[in-house]
């Protein structure tokens, strides 16, 4: 694993980043789960009424589609792995930082000045595991702080909204 | 402290829009009603002014028009020291205030219903990313009145005394002739818009030459993406004017509908200098910036319509100096030419791969005419070769053209291939930055920046070339130390 990623006994990276919960995989896999089968069901309807209509290109499109989900299938198996690893996230009172990607890495800066509104979003996949995630919304964009544990989220959304208060104070 | 030029006790005072506004919704209704009866004589059925459609549409009219009168009867506008409040008291009541100092710009329209009238309308715009393309309150007056409201507003906005009359007599800034919006009006489209407008051309030309004749779809597509814009482009900047008083820019255009914008050079985010391909081939480039609050149906405001490239730079540096720095042209580096042309090969490898599999796939499935067989080659040609060989020429000219380099106050993000943008984005204007490097960038230790603004239309996020990964994390670095050491202060955006 790459040094920005690197945690200690703690949880957390030399700089100060922390990890998420592991729970956070199972909520990945069965999210995963209900768009493979989403998926495949789209396919096979998708396959039988468009036979006649496909004609002499029936196999060609069944042999691509297939292809395609088992490619597919392949990202949703090892793509929660890969995120949980990589997934790391800071909170000061200055900035909010989210470094994660499973093909490309990202590292998201949003300064806290910048925060217009902070929301605390819990999916029904989430609850089931306890988990929520962070809406993060700035004029230029939302960052999103994915698959904390409900009271971490909580709790994170309201120091952000403590600070973001603070700052409008400060200024009337 | 900046000299409030208004008397903070001034009483207020209360408008109520023209009654022409409820002319404009009647002409829309006799506009569509004008509509269907042409619509219903083409299509051989004659004009009816009795059909059930007419009718329809008649009482819907008058409903509106209706609604049109109880609106304009009941909403008020009053101009308090502090602040615009807006009273509708039709069948939702509602109360909205608008802090002066949250305002972007106040801008006129005069369209031929104001013609008729004499009257202007005034929009006034708040600096928000919601709804920034429609404007917080519309108003119209006696132009007279208009203006001296517009005078009385604009000193509370800007802080300095303005007077309509003698703004008139501004000097332009840059001299536009109408053939110079001509030109604008059709090389200043992005390269892709002008590419799918010669393909329909192209397509609606075959097919009334060597098809069926049924080219009407194709004709329709290419003169509502190309000719219809050109035609809107050119009546929206016919006449144009720029100047600027202290930190106020004003812009001036119109041929029919004529409109005046005038906004603070402190609610600009970021200045951008745009040369689409064929402009590049004439070495002309265009200004545009980037106002929240300022946008309309026709996109960012444009503060110099296509011009000689030098004499753009010379407006830029004499119009927006707070956001142009001497850059060192540092284009991206050796470790990006990897990234950036596998990118590109493995694309065209993939077009061309399609393209071939296309062709054996035919030819060993379908015996096809003559005609099918041309124009089977020519998918298999604009596939396997035209586009793969424009991917890498992109891929070599983005390596040549993408620039970033960090000033002062501005950092410049030069992007595109063949088209080509310089953007001078404010560091205290980005709210979200994010640098991204995928696996094969990982290699080189290079990476993309998306620096997310507020804009004129919600908000953009801007993407930069290939840099060094380190250098791109200095612009969020940046950000947050002139928010650390009070080199960003809210108050001097305000």
């Amino acid at each position: 694993m790459r040094d920005e990623f690197a945690v200690d006994e703690s949880g957390m990276t030399s700089d100060g980043y922390h990890r998420l919960l592991p729970a956070c995989k199972k909520s990945m896999y069965v999210s995963n789960a209900i768009t493979m089968a989403i998926l495949i069901i789209l396919e096979a309807l998708g396959l039988t009424f468009l036979k006649d209509f496909l004609g002499d290109w029936y196999d060609t499109t069944l042999y691509i589609t297939i292809a395609l989900l088992v490619i597919v299938a392949i990202y949703m198996l090892f793509g929660p792995q890969v995120f949980y690893r990589r997934y790391r996230y800071r909170i000061d009172d200055e900035k909010a930082e989210i470094r994660r990607g499973v093909i490309t890495i990202t590292h998201t800066l949003v300064p806290i000045e910048r925060i217009h509104q902070v929301q605390v979003a819990k999916g029904p996949i989430n609850r089931m595991f306890g988990l929520a995630n962070v809406n993060i919304t700035t004029a230029g964009g939302v960052a999103v702080l994915e698959y904390l544990d409900i009271e971490t989220a909580e709790s994170i959304a309201s120091k952000l909204n403590e600070c973001v208060v603070g700052i409008l104070k400060d200024r009337d | 402290m900046e000299e409030q030029v208004y008397d903070e006790n001034l009483d207020s005072r209360t408008y109520r829009n023209h009654y022409s506004i409820v002319v404009q919704s009647l002409v829309s209704l006799l506009l569509m009603i004008g509509f269907v009866g042409f619509f219903g004589m083409i299509s051989g059925g004659g004009f009816n002014p009795f059909s059930p459609v007419i009718l329809l549409i008649v009482a819907v009219g008058l409903i509106s028009v209706f609604v049109s009168i109880r609106i304009w009867m009941k909403t008020t506008f009053t101009f308090g020291p502090t602040e615009i409040v807006i009273v509708k008291d039709t069948y939702f009541k509602k109360s909205s205030n608008i802090q002066y100092t949250r305002l972007a710009s106040v801008n006129v329209r005069r369209n031929i219903i104001n013609h008729l009238f004499g009257t202007t309308t005034l929009l006034f715009n708040v600096n928000s990313s919601v709804n920034s393309t429609s404007a917080e309150a519309t108003l119209t007056l006696p132009m007279d009145e208009a203006d001296r409201l517009r005078e009385m507003v604009s000193a509370r906005i800007f802080q300095r005394e303005m007077v309509v009359e003698e703004d008139k007599k501004e000097e332009t800034l840059v001299e536009i002739s109408n053939f110079d919006v001509i030109l604008h009006g059709f090389f200043g489209q992005p390269t892709r818009s002008t590419v799918i407008g010669l393909i329909f051309l192209a397509y609606s030309l075959i097919t009334m030459f060597i098809g069926d004749g049924s080219s009407l779809i194709g004709w329709l597509v290419f003169g509502f993406t190309s000719i219809v814009p050109w035609i809107r482009t050119i009546l929206r900047y016919y006449n144009y004017r720029i100047y600027r008083v202290d930190d106020t820019i004003t812009v001036e255009s119109g041929l029919i509908n004529n409109y005046r914008s005038s906004f603070n050079i402190k609610k600009v985010n970021s200045v951008r200098i745009r040369e689409p391909l064929l402009a590049r081939a004439m070495r002309k480039s265009l200004l545009e910036a980037e106002v929240v609050g300022l946008a309309d149906s026709n996109g960012l405001p444009l503060l110099c319509p296509l011009k000689n490239r030098k004499v753009v730079d010379a407006l830029a540096q004499q119009l927006v100096p707070e956001f142009i720095f001497e850059s060192n042209n540092q284009t991206q580096p050796r470790e990006s030419l990897v990234p950036t042309m596998l990118y590109k090969i493995f694309w065209a490898a993939v077009f061309a791969i399609i393209g071939v599999a296309i062709f054996l796939y035919v030819t060993n499935t379908y015996s096809i005419s003559e005609l099918d067989k041309y124009f089977l080659y020519g998918v298999v040609s604009l596939l396997s070769l035209l586009i793969p060989l424009l991917l890498i020429i992109h891929g070599a000219l983005a390596q040549k053209n993408r620039e970033f380099e960090m000033g002062q106050e501005t950092f410049l993000l030069i992007t595109g291939a063949y088209d080509r943008q310089r953007e001078y984005i404010r560091y205290d204007k980005v709210q979200k930055c994010d640098v991204s490097s995928g696996p094969i960038q990982r290699r080189f230790g290079v990476g993309t920046c998306m620096v997310g603004l507020m804009s004129a239309q919600g908000f953009r996020g801007i993407r930069s070339g290939i840099f060094r990964r380190d250098e791109l994390e200095l612009i969020g670095k940046e950000v947050m130390d002139r928010i650390r050491d009070g080199r960003y202060d809210y108050r001097r955006y305000l």
